[in-house]
């Protein structure tokens, strides 16, 4: 403020003042002027005037005196000195109003003119391997209401005629908590034309409800690889506790990814809301726009997913289980389906089943359908079963514990074990059978024992192993199978980008003690630990994702971890960011000529089930299991494959809960898969009728 | 004009008219100071509504200046009555008072708005007697005390005044209009004041009043509760005071006028944001901006120094009163012109000053300034009045 002008405004209230305390004082002066002259004749005598005075009483009132009129001066000059009082407070306080608080109240005045919006920013969308939307955006007309309006029955009447909606389900909708107490309640979406115009041309029928265009998440295939989508809903209190990697800002009513890519890439898919400053009015109507900054659009994710792929094992599990249950497998009722990109590690399938619908979460999912999804006969369709169901390997575990045997010089060249169906090497009240008891499979060898998955052989490599742990000094570091089992990424993290994934168990001496504390008579580490490890029984557990990287690991010969991300795309489609792969910190060990015979003896399991894979034009290694679990009535089967067998390419694992025999049901994932990615037709899927046997 | 002939004026030359003489008589009759003082503070008011009313479609600049026009000429009508007429009028004119505040009350031109019955619809037009009835008070004040000649030393004579001021200041109470009881009082209390009262006196009515409304903000919340309706003060009436006591009470609900026209005043600065600029006024964030709060609108557009010109132009006029009522040839004179000045000094300090928190908000015009062409008409009297009682003083040839 300019001091010049600042003075000059002082000098004026200055000015003023003095100039009403010369016109007061100036009255004493005239009464000094009357002693002299009769110019003015002042009547401030102490003469009263008769009741009823009239015109001519009181121009005849004469005040010779004086002496009397000293009095009634002095009240005038009491009275401008007054006035001269409030004119000068009133002008003080102006000047620290407008002068010392001036810049602080233009601020409050601008905070009242201007009001600022943010605009949302679309949500990047998620795209396949080949840029094909699997997630996009499109607009919907919805219609929403506060909760107020619960008791008016007139609107509810109205809405439900306008948009033919039941009045009970719109007074739920409108009674609906899930999306927080203070946001508008969704009555309804994709409202036809005709009845936006109708509710919009009728304000004051339908007071309170709003009409807008939102844009709402699109599932062009709907629930198709769910699990691995994921899923938006209304950001949360608790959403916002996690942190995300960009200084993203939430609104309420924002949408936050909540599952599945949508969650674990939400800084890259939400973009940064943008800000217009409107000139408002009182009444907050926007006059014109002040500045203006775009919102940042979220950025599209090309996942590692390949439709196709998908579409193929999302399809094939769903058909393997309602066709075992037609043909007699009664408990079967969940599995897994995925695969994995052996070059870089890329998740180009991920099915688990059952499955749901990503889009009813959306606008916070109902009570209803939430009790649905996670009551306790609903299999629970929200897990993702790839990389948080937890199973017992199986045989397929056999590849890498076979491998350990090699690695640790407890299968050579020679090695030959007989097999007889039973084994009672630890007594007789011990005794293990093969799968084939009461048959054997004679004498034989490694790849021979991978071929027909004969436990004995392995009963006798877990014998081997535990004699090695007995004799080790330090036994909490004896467990050499375990640290090479564990080397293969079992009982760990593969560090996939999705959320909630279990890292499993390879149990040792040290968990059994630990888990099974209370009874300290039956915590020691036993043989029979040793030999049910060995065939990927007990205790142990994987994620289908774990074993699968595993295969894909013995394919490729090195451990990747497993991803979805594949790049970032901006709006003119180019790549942002392209995916590195990732080799895993721990690499397993294993000598070139020994995995060879590994990968020899999985290729002569492929032969065993004639012709399943003879209609692909690539020759397939692979490994069935079958999983006795205790809780449940059925064996879980298991199948995990690579292809081509020399220059593998693919590997994909299945797995079917109470799914019978593995080279039974299992393999029918791994072939359809498979057959899908080779474009071969194998026509519908046929299981065979269950009945028990081999494994 | 009349010529009386029974009084001479010493100073005036009664002899045949020349040229001369009429410059003389023009001087004696017309003072100039005070005409001009009027006419700029008029035009500076018709200069701030016409910001003021733009873009608004409930108030009218053309009714404004159509106000100003009809007061100009009502003030020329009064100006040529000889002031000393009116003191021989005091029982008809307590009469007309009386009758001014409770035609309100009346069935059919009376009208209500906001629960007070202060508007009266005549012609389709709306007009609030309650502001004719200031003048009107003002005359029978200045009649009443002029009577007992500058001394009223006598409590008799003293509650006599103070018996006459009560009649309208009590009638105003039944509209209720609080804020026109308010003024009246100050008219009373600047004649009885002017007049000489006693000092015992004054001071006794100063601790009556003062202890009459503190009783009554004390017992309004009692007895509100106990009638379960409004007795003395309306619910907004009590707000308003408890923002006053406390400015920062709920500046989004009670207390927004106060926050709102504290901003505005406040934003001016020093040279304001430029006549017609406003925002706070111009976007509405300003309540009643035109009529209660116009000093906003001024404060805002024209800054500090809009403020001191107007503060000046009311000094101006009132220190042209005040050289007028000295050299008034009559105590009656001197004592119509200490209410006008009561009032406007009254009216000036509550508006001015409940806009910048030193006074409770009440809604009370700023004279010359505000919308409204009731209270115009009463400042366009109150001028012909002063203007009649400096002609009146002498005898024209």
């Amino acid at each position: 403020m300019p001091t010049t002008m600042t003075a000059v405004a002082v000098a004026i209230g200055v000015a003023i003042f003095i100039l009403l305390l010369l016109a007061v004082l100036s009255i004493l002066r005239v009464r000094r002027a009357h002693n002299d002259t009769v110019i003015v004749k002042r009547s401030f005598g102490r003469h009263s005037a008769p009741d009823g005075v009239g015109i001519d009483d009181v121009r005849k009132q004469d005040s010779n005196e004086a002496s009397q009129k000293n009095a009634g001066k002095g009240r005038l000059f009491l009275f401008g000195v007054f006035i001269a009082g409030v004119i000068g407070t009133l002008t003080v306080r102006l000047w620290s109003l407008q002068l010392l608080s001036g810049e602080a109240y233009s601020k409050m005045a601008e905070e009242n003119m201007f009001s600022e919006v943010s605009t949302p920013a679309t949500r990047g969308r998620l795209l396949d391997c080949k840029g094909r939307e699997l997630v996009g955006n499109r607009p919907s007309m919805t219609v929403s209401a506060p909760r107020r309006i619960a008791s008016d029955n007139n609107i509810i009447q109205r809405l439900s005629l306008v948009l033919g909606i039941p009045k009970g389900v719109i007074r739920r909708a409108v009674n609906d908590d899930s999306a927080g107490a203070q946001a508008d309640r969704i009555i309804a979406r994709d409202v036809p034309m005709r009845a936006v115009a109708y509710i919009k041309e009728h304000p004051m029928l339908f007071e309170g409800v709003n009409v807008e265009e939102r844009t709402v998440r699109y599932y062009p295939y709907g629930s198709l690889a769910a699990h691995v989508l994921g899923y938006i809903g209304p950001v949360t209190e608790t959403d916002l506790l996690i942190p995300h990697d960009n200084e993203i800002t939430y609104e309420m009513g924002d949408y936050i990814g909540k599952g599945g890519a949508e969650f674990s890439f939400e800084g890259v898919l939400q973009g940064i809301r943008g800000s217009k400053t409107y000139r408002v009015d009182v009444d907050g109507n926007p006059l014109a726009v002040v500045s203006e900054s775009p919102p940042q659009h979220g950025a599209d994710v090309c996942l590692t997913i390949d439709l196709d792929i998908q579409r193929a094992t999302d399809r094939t599990l769903a058909a393997i289980i309602a066709k075992a249950k037609d043909v007699g497998y009664e408990f079967i009722n969940a599995g897994a389906i995925v695969c994995l990109d052996v070059e870089d590690g890329g998740v180009l399938a991920a099915s688990s089943y059952p499955t749901f619908k990503p889009d009813a979460f959306t606008d916070g999912i109902s009570l209803d359908l939430w009790n649905q999804l996670t009551g306790e006969d609903s299999d629970d369709p929200l897990t993702n079963r790839v990389i948080s169901g937890l199973y017992p390997a199986a045989s397929t575990f056999k590849a890498f514990t076979g491998l350990a045997g090699l690695e640790h010089g407890l299968i050579e060249d020679e090695t030959r074990y007989e097999c007889t169906g039973s084994w009672d090497k630890y007594g007789v009240q011990w005794a293990q059978q093969c799968w084939t008891y009461p048959a054997g499979h004679g004498t034989l060898g490694l790849e021979e024992a991978l071929r027909n998955s004969c436990d004995i052989f392995f009963y006798n490599v877990a014998a081997a192993f535990y004699e090695k742990w007995e004799l080790t000094e330090d036994r909490e570091h004896g467990d050499i199978l375990q640290d090479y089992l564990r080397s293969w990424g079992f009982n760990s993290y593969t560090d996939v980008d999705l959320p909630g994934e279990l890292m499993g168990r390879v149990p040792d001496a040290a968990w059994k003690k630990e888990t099974f504390a209370d009874t300290p008579e039956n915590n020691g580490w036993q043989p029979g630990d040793m030999t049910n490890m060995i065939i990927g029984q007990g205790d142990i557990l994987v994620t289908p994702l774990q074993l699968c990287n595993g295969f894909a690991g013995i394919a490729r010969k090195k451990m990747l971890a497993p991803h979805v991300f594949g790049k970032i795309l901006d709006q003119n489609g180019e790549i942002v960011v392209d995916y590195v792969p990732k080799e895993l910190p721990i690499q397993p060990v294993f000598d070139a000529k020994n995995i060879a015979r590994i990968e020899d003896g999985l290729a002569r399991v492929i032969e065993t089930k004639g012709g399943l894979f003879n209609a692909l034009p690539v020759a397939v290694a692979g490994k069935s299991g079958t999983a006795e679990v205790f809780s449940a009535k059925d064996s879980y089967a298991w199948y995990v494959a690579y292809a081509p067998k020399e220059a593998p390419k693919y590997c994909v694992a299945c797995v079917l809960e109470q799914g019978g025999e593995g080279s039974t049901t299992a393999v029918l994932g791994v072939q359809h898969t498979l057959a899908a990615i080779y474009g071969v037709d194998l026509g519908d899927i046929v299981v065979e009728t269950w009945r028990t046997g081999e494994r | 004009m009349a010529i009386n002939p029974r009084i001479e004026n010493p100073s005036v030359r009664t002899s045949s008219s020349t040229a001369g003489d009429i410059v003389r008589n023009f001087v004696r009759v017309v003072n100039m100071p005070m005409l001009i003082v009027a006419t700029l503070t008029v035009l500076f008011g018709l200069l701030i509504v016409s910001s003021a009313v733009e873009g608004s479609s409930d108030y009218s600049f053309n009714r404004q200046v159509i106000g100003v026009g009809i007061g100009f000429v009502l003030m020329l009508i009064i100006w040529r009555i000889d002031y000393h007429k009116l003191g021989a009028l005091f029982v008809p004119l307590l009469i007309i008072d009386v009758v001014l505040i409770l035609s309100p009350l009346l069935p059919i031109i009376g009208v209500e708005a906001k629960g007070a019955h202060s508007w009266i619809s005549l012609f389709g037009q709306q007009i609030q007697p309650g502001e004719l009835a200031k003048i009107v008070t003002i005359l029978v004040m200045a009649t009443m005390v002029s009577r007992y000649g500058g001394r009223l030393k006598s409590g008799k004579e003293y509650l006599k005044c103070v018996g006459i001021l009560l009649i309208p200041c009590v009638c105003i109470m039944a509209q209720p209009d609080l804020g026109t009881g308010m003024v009246l009082f100050a008219i009373g209390l600047a004649a009885l004041f002017t007049g000489g009262a006693d000092w015992k006196w004054l001071l006794a009515t100063f601790v009556i009043v003062a202890l009459l409304i503190v009783g009554v903000i004390m017992l309004d919340p009692i007895l509100d509760d106990m009638m379960g309706h409004d007795v003395f003060l309306k619910e907004y009436q009590m707000n308003r005071l408890l923002v006053f006591i406390d400015p920062t009470l709920d500046p989004s609900g009670v207390g927004y006028n106060l926050a709102q026209s504290k901003i505005t005043v406040g934003s001016g600065g020093l040279v304001g944001k430029g006549l017609y600029a406003g925002t706070q006024s111009g976007l509405g964030f300003l309540p009643e901006a035109p009529t209660d709060f116009i000093f906003c609108v001024l404060a805002e557009e024209l800054g500090f120094l809009g403020c001191i010109a107007l503060l000046g132009l009311y000094a101006g006029l009132i220190a042209c009163s005040f050289w007028i009522a000295v050299r008034a040839d009559h105590q009656f004179g001197a004592l119509i012109i200490m209410g006008i000045v009561g009032m406007w000094v009254f009216q000036i300090l509550e508006n001015i000053g409940m806009t910048i928190g030193l006074m409770p908000i009440t809604g009370i015009p700023l004279p010359f300034m505000s919308y409204g062409s009731s209270f115009m008409l009463v400042n366009f009297m109150a001028l012909g009045l002063v203007l009649s009682v400096w002609a009146h003083r002498v005898k024209i040839t």
